[in-house]
Parts: C-alpha cells; sequence; structure tokens
C-alpha cells in the first residue's frame, strides 16, 4: 500500500528550484471564520459601552472593555474595521422579512444578495475565498478547504422559503455552487494526507483500529529524505513530522474516547468531533496549519456556528442558549452575557496567531505572509439586523497590511468596500468590485 | 425684551404644532411593506389603500399570512384580521383560519420620522412595535 505525506517548506527546496530566499517571496495564505449571530458590540447599548469596537479609532485603542481583549497581546497584528454594513442581508421583499438566519451566512464572504429559494435554482455570489483559491491556490494540491464546527449537512429548506445551503457553508466556488464544510477532523486529515485515496476503506479502518500512524507508511523514505538534507532543514522536518503525529494521535483520542460508550455532549455529531468546542476549534486551527506548513492548500474558510444554534458555552461564564442570549431584547445585562460569549470565541484567535508567528515563512514568518478575517455577517442579533457587523483582520498580507489600527468606517459603508480591498491586498490588483461594493476602502 | 422672545418662541412652538397636527395623513402615507419588530421577530406588514379612508393589509409570519381589513382615524390605522393563510407552513396544533372573535386590533400610528408604531396581542400579551418601510435596492 502506498502512501505520501505532504513536506513543510525547507531550504532545499528553494535550492532544489534555483531562487534564493529573498527571490521566492511565500503566498499570501488566507483564512476565513464567520461567527453567527453578531455581537452584543453592534446594539445601541454595546456600543456605547464599547462591547465589541474600542472608543477610539487609530494606534490607541483600548481593548480592555471589549470582546476583543484577548487580543490585546496580538494588537499590532490586528486590525479592526468597525462600523459596516452587510446590506447584502437585509430582506428586499416582504417575504424575506424575518429570514435573516436563513439567508445570512450565505452574504459574509460573497457580499452578494441570496435568491430566496428551496430549490435547486439557488443563486449568491463567488465568495472571496473561492476568488482567491481561484487564482492562487492552484500550485497545491488542494486548491481550498472549508472546515465547520457545528452541524451543516441538512438538505431542502430551512426557513422563510430559503434552501439550507444558504445557511450550510460560506464558501461559494460560484454563484450557483456552494461548497460543503467539513465538520470531522479526522475527514479533513484524510483529506489533506491523500489517505481517503489509498488503501480500501477496510485497510483504513484496520489502520485507525491499530492506532497507527500515516508516518508508519512513510516511515522508511522519510529517514532517506532526512539524511540528505541540512542540518536546519532535518530539524524542520523533524518538528513537522513530530507535529503530524501529535495531531493524528489527539484525532486517535478522541475517537477513542468517543467509541468509548460514555455519554456525549453531542450525540449526534461524527465519532472524530471532541464534544469541547475549544478542543476542536483548535483541532481545526493545527490542521490548518499543518497545511499551511506543507503547501498543501493555502486557503480556508472556517464556520464557527450555525445560526439559530443553542449550544452553550460555559467556558464563556454564560450558561445561556446562544441564540436566546443572542435575542437579548436590549437588556443591559442580557447584552452583556452575549458579550462574554463573543468573548470567548474571539479568544480562541490566539491558538492560531501564536502558530502563525512562530512559523518562519521567508524572510518573515507565516503572519507577516496570511490573513486571517474573523466577523459576522449580523450586527444586532436582537433584531436580526446587519448593521455595524463585527470584523477584524489579522495578518500583514506580505506588508500589505501594517496592522495595530482601529479602523471605523463611514456610516452605511458596506463590508463589501473592506473586501474589495482586502483583495487587492491579497494580489488581485485589477478586481474592480466585489459583491455590492461601492468602492474600496483605506487601510490607513 | 424677554417677554417678547418667550412671546416670539411660544408662537413659533404653537405654529410648528399646527403645522404638524394640520398635515393630512391618508391611507397612502402607509402603502407599502413594513418591517415590524416585535419581541425581537419581524414581521412583514404589507399595506394597500382601498377606499376612501379604508385599507386592506397582510401581515407575514414564518409562512403564515393573516389578511387584514382596517380603516384610518386621523394618523391611526386600526386593522382587523379576515382570516389566516398557511402558504405551505406547517399548521400548528390549534390553528384556526378565522380569527378567534376575542382577538384585539392591531393599531397602527404613523410618527413624525415616517416610521410606524403600535401595539398588538401577543401570546405574552399586549406589546409594543416599531415599523420601518423596507427599503427599495438592487439585488445582486
Amino acid at each position: 500500500m502506498g502512501a505520501t505525506v505532504a513536506l513543510p517548506f525547507l531550504d532545499a527546496h528553494i535550492r532544489a528550484s534555483g531562487a534564493s530566499a529573498r527571490q521566492a517571496r511565500p503566498p499570501i495564505r488566507l483564512i476565513c471564520i464567520e461567527q453567527v449571530h453578531g455581537a452584543a458590540g453592534s446594539s445601541i447599548y454595546g456600543a456605547q459601552q464599547n462591547l465589541w469596537a474600542p472608543a477610539m479609532t487609530g494606534r490607541d485603542f483600548d481593548l480592555s472593555p471589549t470582546s476583543l481583549k484577548p487580543l490585546e497581546a496580538w494588537r499590532e497584528h490586528v486590525t479592526i474595521i468597525s462600523n459596516c454594513d452587510v446590506p447584502s442581508a437585509d430582506p428586499t421583499e416582504a417575504r424575506e422579512i424575518g429570514g435573516d438566519h436563513f439567508r445570512s451566512s450565505a452574504t459574509y464572504l460573497t457580499q452578494a444578495y441570496p435568491k430566496r429559494t428551496e430549490g435547486a435554482d439557488i443563486e449568491c455570489g463567488t465568495s472571496m475565498d473561492q476568488l482567491h483559491a481561484q487564482r492562487f491556490g492552484q500550485d497545491t494540491p488542494i486548491p481550498s478547504m472549508q472546515l465547520c464546527i457545528e452541524n451543516v449537512d441538512q438538505s431542502g429548506g430551512c426557513g422563510y422559503g430559503y434552501s439550507c445551503a444558504y445557511t450550510d457553508t460560506i464558501s461559494w466556488a460560484s454563484p450557483t455552487r456552494p461548497l460543503p464544510m467539513i465538520r470531522d477532523p479526522r475527514v479533513v486529515f484524510d483529506q489533506m494526507f491523500g489517505v481517503l485515496g489509498n488503501g480500501s476503506a477496510a485497510e483504513r479502518r484496520e489502520r485507525r483500529q491499530q492506532d497507527l500512524s500515516i508516518l508508519d507508511w512513510v516511515r522508511e523514505s522519510s529517514k532517506r529524505l532526512e539524511r540528505r538534507l541540512g542540518a536546519a532543514d532535518r530539524v524542520r522536518l523533524g518538528d513537522y513530522l513530530d507535529n503530524v503525529r501529535e495531531i493524528e494521535r489527539r484525532l486517535q483520542a478522541v475517537e477513542r474516547r468517543n467509541d468509548s460508550g460514555e455519554p456525549r455532549e453531542l450525540p449526534m455529531a461524527p465519532r472524530g468531533v471532541p464534544d469541547s468546542f475549544a478542543d476542536h476549534v483548535k483541532l481545526m486551527f493545527d490542521l490548518q496549519m499543518l497545511a499551511f506548513r506543507s503547501d498543501i492548500t493555502r486557503v480556508f474558510s472556517f464556520k464557527l456556528g450555525r445560526d439559530g444554534s443553542n449550544r452553550v458555552y460555559k467556558e464563556s461564564g454564560s450558561t445561556g442558549a446562544f441564540h436566546i442570549v443572542s435575542h437579548h431584547a436590549e437588556n443591559p445585562e442580557r447584552v452583556r452575557e452575549l458579550a462574554k460569549i463573543n468573548e470567548y470565541h474571539v479568544s480562541m484567535l490566539p491558538y492560531l496567531l501564536k502558530q502563525l508567528k512562530e512559523t518562519a515563512d521567508g524572510d518573515g514568518t507565516m503572519l507577516d505572509n496570511s490573513v486571517v478575517i474573523y466577523g459576522s455577517p449580523m450586527g444586532n442579533p436582537n433584531q436580526h439586523n446587519h448593521k455595524r457587523v463585527p470584523f477584524l483582520v489579522a495578518g500583514h498580507a506580505g506588508g500589505a497590511i501594517t496592522g495595530g489600527v482601529h479602523l471605523k468606517a463611514k456610516n452605511g459603508t458596506p463590508l463589501a468596500n473592506v473586501m474589495l480591498s482586502l483583495l487587492h491586498a491579497l494580489g488581485h490588483d485589477t478586481l474592480q468590485g466585489f459583491g455590492d461594493s461601492e468602492g474600496t476602502f483605506s487601510w490607513k | 425684551m424677554i417677554k417678547e422672545l418667550a412671546l416670539a418662541a411660544a408662537l413659533l412652538a404653537f405654529a410648528a404644532s399646527a403645522s404638524a397636527q394640520d398635515t393630512k395623513v391618508t391611507t397612502a402615507d402607509f402603502a407599502g411593506t413594513w418591517n415590524i419588530e416585535v419581541m425581537s421577530h419581524q414581521i412583514a406588514l404589507v399595506i394597500e389603500p382601498a377606499e376612501g379612508n379604508k385599507v386592506t393589509a397582510t401581515m407575514m409570519m414564518m409562512g403564515r399570512d393573516t389578511l387584514l381589513k382596517g380603516e384610518l382615524t386621523d394618523r391611526t390605522l386600526t386593522l382587523t384580521g379576515i382570516k389566516t393563510e398557511t402558504n405551505g407552513a406547517p399548521e400548528p396544533q390549534h390553528a384556526a383560519h378565522e380569527p378567534p372573535s376575542n382577538a384585539k386590533p392591531i393599531v397602527v400610528t404613523l410618527q413624525e420620522d415616517g416610521t410606524i408604531a403600535g401595539e398588538m396581542m401577543t401570546t405574552a400579551g399586549p406589546m409594543q412595535w416599531t415599523g420601518e418601510k423596507l427599503r427599495a435596492k438592487k439585488k445582486g
């Protein structure tokens, strides 16, 4: 049985291509993260109390009252963009009123109006992650990957006459082609390492049952390779293979726990899905880092929740169900409870940013050469509106984005303007418009 | 001098108030699709002028339409139900196609800023609501 394991970027690759490290400009990687149900800071009370966006624009912003507090140590790498709207998610006719949860996610990365239908004639727009993958993802084994944390494989109509396709994914390869998202980290791992194409289903099952590693398949060839590498590359390769094995061990531990017969918090979730939100998110981030280090793919979209989800995030300090808490009735105490959940979700980001920062990439780090966006297409979830939506960018896009700044858009600025400028920063220089953009957005 | 200023201010206030009161509100001012927010839910209310000071209206919520009729008095429309259509939405267990005989009318008042506000009965009792007219915008 043959198997392949992608390699991390090594000095040997540069020598083999005849380029110097300076000439080999690293590609810009993109991770687009969506959280549903907007933010506490998008309500009138929440905005007054700066529960999302800081009071000060510019570089001297204070994160302490905001849900972005967990990013304090990362502030120089973060660009907060506040006061933007997502008008493409607003209703345009009577029957669309109230259906915001069923169309929001489709608008996040497309900034396009989703056609209200439950049939096969779904239509929205091409998402920004896919525009990037179609142009810059063709040199990698997988152009892009789509990941999620909650169940998104519903079919038919989800509500208010909208197909579940609009709720289930944030990635659209074309206006009529929504891409499925993967919830099970095991499936992500197997796809990344081509395991699905190696051996029969029975052989793969046997390997898992025996807790064998994919590295066992390539042990001899990796030893041969190691002997031909320089000292620095040998360390890099060793760290990388250790990392692959470590992630595999964690996957196996989750599967053993879920197969043990012990009660699960998420009984309907696949066996590879940890019950803990944080464990699941971290595993997915680790897989994204693994993919970036080995250049399996350069583009990810990552959906942290599903609209209408009533998951409880006890670690946030809130014991309420997410959707119910999001309908805070503008009550200050309840708005603050939602802010706790918002902060908890944001607190996942440093785990990813740390790894990006610690990974060397060309002359800098992978954080220098990446863009991570985090936001929601909803503003105030109590009103289901799409005004003053939460949004931030981490990373520097190869120097195109300075970071360390809070930029407040003029009232009524569509988020599409920001995304158009982001695409320009990612190298799509000639793009004239994106979604319902009305112009570009200045990073200064 | 102070007395003169006070009198002028009072006259101006009276004139402004009289002007607002005198602005004739017609059923055409209510015509259109309204996005009503009540208890964190959004409901569509489509109002069409009929003869004289009368209107017909449709309230749409979660695939269920309630047909209404109403009459304008001063700045206030009073709407009462005619019947409910389910439009393929699941039938509630105690669904009645005719509104219950004890259903209270929906009172709609046009505000100075062009929005509407009012009160309607809900399962949680009478609730205040506000509504904005749906803006026409391009699709795509």
